[in-house]
């Protein structure tokens, strides 16, 4: 039928059954629909994510497939806790879908699993590639291929109230970890807050960013390009950040220790509800704490630089959450114009979703063009972001060094427990680093 | 005691009942248990036998290349690690807690809510309340309860005087743990009293009439007649608890995720770690059949000392 | 009971001293109980900044019904953050009742057969065979996700309510088991044969004599199981994975995301969540007290 005539005159048995058989099921159907309906006959793909407001990634895919008729989507969000492990499930049933979201904290992980394929040499990637920040891009590779488009994209970001520091009788924002301290016990003294700085420490995802970003932003590193660790003796960066934070919790007390039990959203909210004065978070809080809907200090908080042992100008660190497609997929092509459309440009050649995320919930982007967007702009503008800092924070902030080993996940969880005890003061920072280098050591070398 | 003695004389029943009349009481007894024993071999069988079997191979999934039978490898490396010496000093502290206060607590209750008193009935329904509240969920509630900044437990003492200042008690490597146990337990209470209570209204009344004619105060009725009662459901409650006790998940998930440090790092979220975290199948498996071992172990001891006399018979 | 065995003769003070002293009882477990609870219910008829204020406000000043106006127009007047979990609390609460209700009736078939077994029944192997059923409990459930989710494929049941109900089936079906069994053997056996020498065949007996005296031993295994069922979310996350089968539980932690967590929302979310087995758990309560005096024809 349809199948045939286009083909011409090869006619392959393969072609032959497939043809049978949809000349089987177009009787059953009626006629007149049949020849385009076997002509079109689009690819059909699954496709989750974590249930990050599925109902807007819903009328995404919806856009997508109305661009791409050829293409039909099958989307099915997963739960938002859980979602490694539920994949985990899915993989090992041989059930996983054809697309899906990966944080790249499971990137290595997940491509020694053979779950992943990478997309180098697919259609017009890269031109994406040309516009994305570099911390997005590092990220999105493993052992020298590329792996996803970006979901989003974001920076770990230091945040003040500016309304304290005129009334502490302080004019210059702080931007080494001296100045924040001596600006937390002036605030601290002009009895603004028991403990001007909030921080959540409570292990997960998000628990090791501040860390590392207070260790870049000191000019230090904690691996080499093998992945090696060099501290804390080598490179003494991250033992001085650690001092420092041990110090600014039990000695100068202007780090809230209750921060050991809050996780990300939790130390965010008791933030937005008006407690403590500097605080670190992942930078789609920034539109959230100036949103008189979600704020009561909506309008007086502001970015800084992220602070280090001394003012290097380097950036905190940035991570990324990525479309991949499945090693297994068989519909590569279909999967390969879903990524780029969600995680680059729609038809007109417009970044569309990743602006989407970022007017509606000021989830980050990943190109470097749509900083002088309008759109984005304005979204800025209202956001009242200091765009000096910003566009500083994110033009030099770095990918986490070890984020591409299999390991990582490991490593970051023992790290992040190691702090905690540090800060418990049931350890020095230095018996806790080390055996934070340590249990890098062990697990390099059972990657061996 | 007489109702219990009967069983010993038991005849099968098989013999006298209509339609089963010509099979043997072994024959009839398989025949009862064949659905149950299909539905747990047809979901779990298979997940019971590949989880023992991936347990004695180094078997991670981020290297799917290398799947080695190794035999006890995997066992003999959690016994030799610290972390499984802490998970489990921590598990043993949390179990022993929550189940002496689950088990005692609900006895007292149940007890209670035996003896007539005015709004008895309401109290029989609202002890259900906490039961009703899906783990997640009561770890939720209860860390809104804990808050350190917000919460409700530091607004009532601070109001009672009891404290100067906001505490975070789930950052306090002391206060974390009992602060588990505490919404565990109150999680827990009401399936523990409603079998206890379930048992105490099977007691017939010609014990106590026995022992009220041997001179028996209430007391000593308590101690022979109604805790040699209770023995088989307390047992049962037992093993229950303690199983529910190794295995809390969703409330460390919630509230405190093994902090601070590893204060509330157990042997099941060791094991979830392991297993999801590090994807190591292997270890992970043989964390899960560590823990089972040892709630085995505690099922059994319970077995000896409430049947010491030998008078368990199943 | 007990009283009744032991106060007569003394005096209608010491009676009285008695009860006052239980209702005292009775009020501190009920206080117990409550007050959690209480504060998720009033904290779900708090705006979102009261129920954040410091120090705590006990009394909503301003209540509000929002929250659970939310569940029926999950788009409405709110944030449309979390409206997907908004919409789909109501329709979960479905799922669970079904997975659940599911679960205690297979469990009370299943566990009455089994356990009668057990009870009545002298066959070789009894002590292997009710560990060998305890024993399937054993192993840690984060151990089995990730096999049982392929058994569950094979069978294609991902997705459906009747895995969760066969799954939870199998966790609770060795204590339903075990529970029975020892409720049947406290039941007196003459009854049993009574009802077998007038010519009742073995299901009319266990229908009509063994049950109605076992009541308060079933409702206690029905409620145990159906109350697991209930309350499961490590498995309900990884098996379910759309409305057809998500639960209550699942839905209420998913109204937790990266942008918000919305407290007064989620509290109402696990009100909702509690209401319908508490209203079950008052018909059960009304069943136990029928047990209690069915449970007197012994005497």
């Amino acid at each position: 039928m349809g199948q045939s005539r286009a083909n011409g005159t090869r006619f392959t048995r393969r072609q032959f059954l497939k043809t049978t058989a949809m000349t089987a099921a177009g009787l059953g159907l009626a006629g007149a629909g049949l020849r385009s309906r076997a002509q079109a006959a689009p690819s059909t793909i699954s496709f989750s994510g974590w249930a990050f407001e599925p109902q807007v990634v819903e009328v995404n895919v919806n856009r997508f497939m109305a661009q791409n008729p050829d293409v039909k989507v099958n989307y099915i969000p997963l739960d938002l806790q859980l979602y490694e492990e539920k994949m985990v499930a899915l993989f090992n049933a041989n059930s996983q879908p054809d697309a899906f979201y990966v944080r790249d904290t499971a990137l290595g992980a997940w491509v020694e699993a053979g779950w992943l394929q990478p997309i180098d040499g697919m259609n017009r990637l890269a031109e994406l590639n040309a516009d994305m920040y570099t911390y997005n891009l590092e990220a999105m590779s493993y052992k020298g291929k590329q792996y996803g488009t970006p979901y989003y994209g974001d920076v770990y970001i230091y945040i003040y109230d500016t309304t304290a520091l005129p009334k502490a009788g302080i004019s210059n924002v702080p931007t080494t970890l001296d100045e924040l301290k001596n600006t937390a016990l002036a605030c601290k003294k002009a009895g603004l807050s028991n403990y001007p700085i909030l921080k959540g420490f409570k292990t997960n995802t998000d628990g090791l960013d501040e860390f590392w970003s207070m260790v870049f932003a000191s000019g230090g590193h904690l691996f080499n390009e093998d992945f090696e660790p060099i501290y804390p003796d080598k490179d003494k960066t991250s033992l001085a950040v650690l001092e420092w934070m041990v110090a600014a919790m039990h000695d100068w007390k202007i780090l809230d220790p209750r921060g050991l039990e809050l996780d990300e959203t939790q130390a965010r909210d008791i933030f937005v509800s008006g407690q403590g004065i500097f605080t670190s978070a992942v930078g789609n809080v920034f539109p959230r704490v100036n949103n008189p809907q979600h704020s009561k200090r909506a309008g007086n908080i502001q970015l800084m630089r992220f602070p280090g042992l001394t003012n290097t100008g380097i950036g905190p660190m940035g991570w990324t959450r990525l479309y991949a497609m499945s090693s297994k997929t068989k519909e590569r092509d279909a999967a390969w114009k879903l990524m780029f459309y969600m995680g680059g440009k729609d038809k007109d050649g417009v970044y569309y979703s990743a602006k989407d995320w970022y007017r509606k919930y000021g989830v980050g982007y990943s190109f470097k063009s749509l900083d002088n967007d309008a759109d984005i702009k304005k979204v800025q503008q209202d956001a009242g972001y200091d765009l000096a800092v910003r566009s500083h924070q994110y033009s030099n902030a770095h990918a986490r060094e070890n984020i591409k080993a299999p390991w990582y996940l490991e490593w970051d969880r023992f790290t992040q427990q190691q702090i905690q005890t540090v800060l418990l003061k049931k350890t020095s920072p230095r018996d806790a680093l080390n055996a934070s280098a340590k249990k890098a050591r062990e697990l390099k070398k059972e990657w061996r | 005691m007489s109702d219990r003695n009967i069983e010993h004389v038991a005849k099968p029943a098989a013999e006298s009942g209509g339609r089963t009349k010509r099979l043997s009481a072994p024959a009839f007894a398989f025949l009862l248990n064949s659905p149950a024993l299909l539905a747990i071999a047809l979901l779990v069988g298979y997940p019971i036998a590949y989880s023992f079997w991936i347990s004695l191979h180094r078997y991670n999934l981020k290297r799917p290349s290398i799947f080695r039978f190794i035999g006890l490898n995997n066992y003999v490396e959690i016994v030799s690690s610290p972390e499984f010496w802490s998970a489990l000093r921590i598990t043993a502290e949390f179990t022993a807690m929550a189940v002496v206060l689950v088990v005692l607590l609900a006895i007292v209750v149940a007890l209670l809510l035996t003896e007539p008193f005015p709004g008895r009935g309401i109290v029989r329904t609202l002890i259900l309340v906490p039961w009703a509240i899906p783990p997640v969920v009561n770890g939720l509630m209860w860390q809104w309860i804990y808050d350190s900044n917000v919460g409700a437990l530091n607004g009532l003492l601070m109001s009672l005087g009891l404290i100067g200042e906001y505490r975070g008690w789930l950052s306090d490597p002391t206060y974390a743990l009992l602060a588990l146990v505490s919404a565990h337990v109150w999680n827990l209470l009401p399936l523990a009293v409603i079998l206890l209570l379930a048992a105490l209204q099977g007691i017939p009344s010609d014990l106590y009439d026995a022992g009220r004619v041997d001179g028996c105060n209430s007391w000593n009725l308590l101690v022979h007649v109604t805790l040699p009662w209770l023995a088989q459901p307390l047992l049962v409650v037992l093993v229950l608890q303690t199983m529910y006790a190794i295995r809390v998940f969703d409330v460390i998930y919630v509230l405190t995720a093994g902090g601070p440090g590893t204060t509330t790092t157990t042997l099941t979220w060791q094991t979830f770690l392991i297993t999801f975290n590090n994807l190591d199948f292997g270890l992970g498996n043989a964390y899960a059949y560590t823990v089972s071992l040892i709630t085995l172990a505690l099922a059994w001891i319970y077995f000896r000392l409430l049947y010491r006399r030998g008078e368990f018979e199943t | 009971m007990i009283q009744r065995l032991i106060v007569p003769g003394t005096a209608a003070k010491r009676r009285r001293r008695r009860t006052v002293l239980l209702t005292i009882g009775g009020i501190l477990v009920a206080l117990y109980v409550l007050a959690p609870f209480s504060w998720l219910v009033l904290t779900s008829f708090m705006h979102e900044r009261e129920a954040l204020s410091v120090p705590p406000q006990w009394i909503p000043q301003a209540p509000t019904v929002d929250n659970y106006l939310t569940f029926f127009h999950p788009t409405g007047t709110r944030a449309i953050v979390g409206s997907r979990a908004a919409e789909q609390t109501l329709p979960s609460v479905a799922n669970s009742l079904i997975a659940a209700t599911g679960t205690a009736l297979l469990n009370i078939v299943l566990g009455t057969l089994a356990g009668y077994s057990f009870a009545r029944l002298p066959f070789p192997g009894r002590t292997t065979l009710l560990m060998l059923y305890l024993g399937s409990r054993m192993v840690p459930g984060i151990a089995l996700i990730v096999p049982l989710y392929l058994v569950i494929k094979t069978y294609n049941l991902l997705d459906n309510l009747l895995a969760l109900m066969l799954t939870y089936l199998t966790f609770t079906l060795p204590f339903t088991v075990w529970m029975l069994k020892s409720y049947f053997q406290g039941i007196p056996r003459s009854l049993e044969d009574a009802a077998l020498i007038d010519g009742c065949n073995w299901w009319r007996m266990v229908a009509y004599v063994l049950l109605p005296m076992s009541m308060p031993g079933l409702v206690a295994a029905a409620m145990f199981s159906f109350m697991t069922a209930w309350n499961d979310y490590l498995f309900a996350v990884i098996i379910t994975s759309s409305i057809a089968s998500k639960t209550v539980p699942v839905v209420v932690a998913g109204f937790a995301t990266d942008v918000t967590t919305e407290r007064t929302l989620m509290a109402a979310g696990g009100v909702v969540a509690v209401i319908p087995p508490l209203l079950l758990a008052f018909i059960f309560q009304r069943l136990i007290v029928q047990g209690l005096t069915s449970g007197a024809v012994k005497e």
